[in-house]
């Protein structure tokens, strides 16, 4: 593998004019302002209001301790971007930067990357999934693990990364798989407003499927993947399933 | 043209002078002879002059006036008045059709069928069609108004705005219940009249027209907290239990907040006042099972989350988690059938929360609570039913066996099931009772062997009762039970099983008499209850003893019940005093019957109802005993668990195969669990569950001890305790009562 060298890669997430900036500058074209600051590029720029709202809460919640699942899916899916050019989308607080530190980690959080900061992730980019900073084509892998679902437009979001990378590997919430699910997923995270993260709406894999061959996508894999339900007890009475085919997990390479 | 029937009409107003001038008026200006009807008005303590009003202008009119306000059933008042055929009751705010009193009595005379009558309502300023007719939904309490255009009954109820019934009809279903002040008197009337086996009929032919009189709850302050009362009064009443839980579900959590998001009117509090009016006036037996039923719901739902996962819960975990084919393989080597531990399988497959593991036993549970209730209430009577359901409900034993993930409850379902099934075979011999009753003893089998004694008591009262179940029916039924359940047997028999740890009779059948009332036959069995202090060894033996009495009392007397619970137990006793296969624990199972038996007895004596009272209290408070002092729970296997995170992957062993598979459970893989003395269980089970005796190895650096002196030989434990200290040095150390927790580091011992 080439060395990945990020600063060639860039482009306005705006207007998507090439850049090669060193630590900051200009879109010479929309006059879109980056720069660097302690090793994270700031690319922010984030087209929808619905994403600026959960952007906001996004930021407290990583003030605390976010967590994340130990099942060991994290070590699956770092082993897969280990040696790849990899763009991990909403990477968090760099867990599978942790484990495999060449990956480029995207995350429009600046208190989480502060945080994969100090995990020892190496590359990070400031900037919102609805608008990626990157050329077409710059990366072999993009990683998209449980996010998806907590997109305000996950559609855009997987055209986004169909342009910058040549597989993709997606691990997306569904409804979970009994009788009267959706009718009472719905009930508790709208009606009740019981939400774990700013936006909740999981999608069903047939919907997934649609959304990646509109992007022009080609599925090769799909499968599902066992991250708990109700994890962390989000309804703190219920017990925690962890043993449903709770996300859909699938593969996809560019036409 | 056959004479015309008389007609008494009764008006009932409460300050609203206007409309019920308007209303008399409309009746004297219609068709029918006036010879043929009289008018009672009943003045519910207005405060406008009504009754000067009516007596001026209308001086025909019976008035009748009251001294308070008593709601809709001061119609009753004007019903004993009333002399005709035909009674015509209607609210003041109505005015009645030209030809209406023709039609209506043209309608009552050619149908005699007819209990109740309704005609159509139209607005009186809108003219917009108001339907009378209603529709009540058993399950959710909604009201839902329906249209009709020709003749129908096809309906729940029919609104008090006009009722038009004949007078005998008041003798066979009596008058309105003082109990609705206002709403739920009409639906309350037409339930009864339907259910008398009279029509309740609407008819389009004549109308009436409803204003917005003053009366109307409109200005009546508990306008919605009677309306929500009346709904569930209603459902309490004529519902089964099915739709009494389910309204009270759906007119609780449900509808309240589509009524908050469409209205934006909060009714909780309305709801709440309504179903406590109905607690509150309701039968003392009743309202000693709900706060039975509330205690003892509270106690299973705190031990659910609470309790340690003890040794049998983990057992059936980790034989439960094994694929298919092995866990037959697995079953096979234990004492009991696979059924229970098939459910554990499959759910399992959703989550390895100790919480859903645990949650088929409390179903179970309260379902044999049911079912008890309604096998006493359908063979013996409603009393002992409600008083054996409220024991069963505080009873140590249940609590205990609904927060365990044991397959008891599951078999003591069955036990209560097959029981409730047999008496209604011997009632009625048909073929849906014949297949249920198979049904539910294969079933049985499959959850417990003990299930099979059941067969016993039950041949015996086959051959005493001569009913319809001859003989040799019940031989092809106990044959086609027994054919089904035959392969497991044949199977069984082929494997090698564990040995029971049953102990003698002489031990086991005082703590199967004991276990209803003082349980005791989880981890802290009966045998380590001489270990109390001496109060409590008084208490439990004095309510023990307190109950016995009663079961004595019903032994004599009711013989075909106690005949369940005794010729089991006889058996097994006798049995027992050779083989090792008597197992309290196991004949839990047969504790509802044990209540049954009971509460019989306790109807037997004089102060039914105060003994009742005072033998829940004694039940009660042993459970609570039982809850609260640290000497009835196990091993302290959580609170273990944030001390063993503090070190990481440190290895944990085990001196005792008690917390062994409990906390290899817990641990899940994050560390490795070994066990250092002898595994009590057979060889075949542990080649399948894993819990070989380890050697130590002593090349290990670190790890945690969790110690006990339960179910361990001393002498191993003490050798083993030595060898480690020996070798390792003591960095922390927990002393959590029956078990202690430290953490061990090699010694650096300079030579």
């Amino acid at each position: 593998m080439k060395k990945l060298i990020l600063n060639t890669i860039f482009a306005c997430p705006r207007c998507k004019t090439l850049l090669a900036p060193k630590t900051y500058g200009s879109c010479p074209k929309c006059k879109f302002e980056f720069k660097k600051k302690d090793g994270i590029w700031d690319f922010l720029y984030i087209p929808r209001g619905q994403s600026k709202r959960s952007q906001k809460q996004y930021d407290n919640m990583h003030r605390n301790d976010f967590g994340g699942p130990q099942d060991g899916s994290y070590e699956i899916l770092a082993s897969i971007a280990r040696g790849n050019k990899t763009v991990d989308i909403a990477c968090g607080e760099g867990i599978i930067e942790k484990l495999a530190p060449e990956a480029v980690g995207v995350e429009f959080s600046l208190n989480a990357l502060t945080k994969a900061k100090a995990n020892g992730a190496k590359y990070l980019v400031l900037a919102d999934a609805h608008a990626l900073p990157f050329r077409e084509n710059s990366f072999d892998i993009a990683i998209s693990s449980g996010n998806l679902e907590h997109f305000a437009d996950p559609e855009k979001a997987i055209k986004e990364m169909a342009r910058v990378s040549k597989i993709q590997v997606l691990i997306v919430h569904r409804y979970p798989p009994f009788p009267f699910a959706r009718l009472i997923y719905d009930l508790i995270t709208k009606v009740f407003k019981i939400i774990h993260q700013p936006i909740e709406k999981p999608i069903s894999q047939k919907s997934l499927e649609k959304m990646l061959q509109r992007s022009g996508l080609h599925i090769v894999f799909k499968g599902v993947w066992t991250l708990p339900f109700n994890y962390g007890r989000v309804i703190k009475f219920l017990p925690e399933l962890n043993g449903i085919s709770s996300c859909s997990f699938v593969i996809s390479i560019k036409n | 043209m056959t004479k015309l029937p008389f007609i008494s009409i009764v008006c009932l107003t409460w300050n609203s002078r206007e409309d019920v001038l308007s209303l008399l008026r409309s009746i004297y200006r219609s068709s029918y002879p006036e010879s043929s009807y009289e008018v009672i008005v009943i003045d519910n303590a207005s405060s406008d002059g009504t009754t000067q009003a009516i007596k001026q202008k209308f001086p025909k009119v019976m008035v009748i006036t009251l001294k308070k306000n008593l709601g809709m059933p001061a119609l009753n008042v004007g019903y004993k008045k009333a002399k005709g055929e035909i009674i015509f009751s209607i609210q003041s705010d109505v005015t009645i059709a030209k030809d209406f009193l023709r039609k209506v009595a043209e309608k009552m005379q050619s149908d005699k069928n007819v209990g109740l009558l309704g005609v159509k309502v139209f607005d009186k300023k809108t003219h917009k069609i108001l339907p009378p007719t209603t529709r009540f939904n058993f399950y959710t309490g909604v009201i839902s108004p329906k249209f009709y255009d020709h003749e129908t009954s096809d309906f729940d109820y029919l609104e008090g705005l006009v009722h038009v019934f004949p007078k005998e009809i008041l003798r066979k279903v009596g008058f309105i219940n003082p109990k609705y002040f206002f709403y739920g008197d009409d639906p309350d009337f037409s339930l009864r009249v339907k259910k008398k086996g009279y029509k309740v009929v609407f008819i389009p032919d004549t109308y009436v027209y409803h204003g917005k009189g003053k009366s109307t709850p409109r200005y009546f302050k508990k306008k919605y907290h009677n309306y929500y009362k009346a709904i569930f009064q209603i459902v309490y009443t004529y519902g089964n239990i099915l739709q009494k839980i389910s309204v009270t579900f759906f007119q609780l959590l449900i509808v309240p907040f589509y009524v908050l998001l469409k209205y934006k009117r909060n009714s909780f509090g309305e709801r709440l006042w309504g179903l406590w009016w109905n607690v509150k006036n309701s039968q003392a037996y009743t309202k000693i099972l709900l706060a039975s039923l509330a205690i003892g719901i509270l106690m299973r739902i705190y031990a659910l989350y609470t309790r340690d996962f003890w040794f049998d819960e983990a057992f059936t975990y980790h034989v439960a988690k094994l694929p298919l084919n092995q866990l037959l393989g697995a079953v096979l080597t234990d004492n009991n059938p696979p059924l229970y531990y098939l459910i554990i399988h499959y759910i399992l497959k959703v989550s390895n929360s100790e919480i859903l593991i645990r949650l088929p036993s409390l179903v179970f549970n309260l379902a044999i609570l049911y079912f008890l209730f309604k096998f006493i209430h359908d063979y013996i009577n409603r009393k002992a039913g409600m008083i054996a359901a409220s024991l069963f409900a505080l009873s140590p034993l249940a609590v205990y066996l609904s927060s365990t993930a044991r397959l008891h409850s599951l078999a003591a379902f069955f036990v209560v099931i097959q029981i409730w099934l047999f008496f209604k075979l011997i009632k009625n011999l048909n073929l849906k009772n014949v297949v249920l009753f198979i049904l539910a003893g294969i079933l049985g089998l499959y959850s417990q062997y003990y299930f099979a004694l059941l067969f016993l008591p039950f041949t015996w009262i086959v051959i005493q009762k001569k009913t319809r179940l001859t003989l040799r029916y019940w031989t092809i039924i106990l044959f086609t039970i027994g054919l089904m359940f035959s392969p497991w047997i044949f199977l069984s028999f082929w494997s090698i099983h564990n040995g029971c740890s049953c102990p003698n009779t002489l031990l086991a059948l005082p703590a199967t008499l004991a276990s209803p009332i003082l349980g005791g036959i989880g981890e802290v069995t009966l045998r380590s209850f001489p270990n109390l202090s001496f109060y409590y060894i008084i208490f439990f033996f004095t309510s023990w003893l307190f109950y016995l009495v009663f079961f004595a009392r019903a032994l004599i007397e009711h013989k075909n019940l106690t005949l369940l619970y005794i010729l089991p137990l006889l058996l097994l006793a006798f049995f027992g005093l050779f083989l090792p296969i008597f197992s309290p624990k196991g004949f839990s199972i047969f504790s509802p019957i044990f209540f049954a038996i009971t509460a019989v007895g306790m109807l037997l004596f004089k102060y039914k109802r105060k003994l009742a009272i005072v033998s829940l209290i004694l039940i009660g408070i042993i459970s609570l005993i039982q809850f609260i002092d640290p000497v009835f729970s196990g091993i302290p296997l959580k609170r273990m668990l944030p001390i063993i995170k503090t070190h990481q992957n440190a290895v944990i062993v085990h001196t005792s195969l008690l917390s062994y598979y409990s906390m290899k459970y817990y641990t899940q893989d994050t560390h490795m669990n070994i066990l250092l003395t002898k595994n009590l269980l057979p060889e075949a089970t542990v080649k399948n569950i894993g819990g070989y005796t380890e050697k130590f190895d002593k090349k290990t650096d670190r790890f945690w001890l969790i110690d006990t002196d339960k179910w361990v030989n001393q002498n191993e434990r003490y050798a083993l305790l030595r060898s480690i200290y020996k070798d390792f040095t003591l960095i922390e150390f927990h002393n959590l009562g029956t078990a202690s927790i430290s953490y061990f580091a090699k010694s650096q011992r300079v030579r």
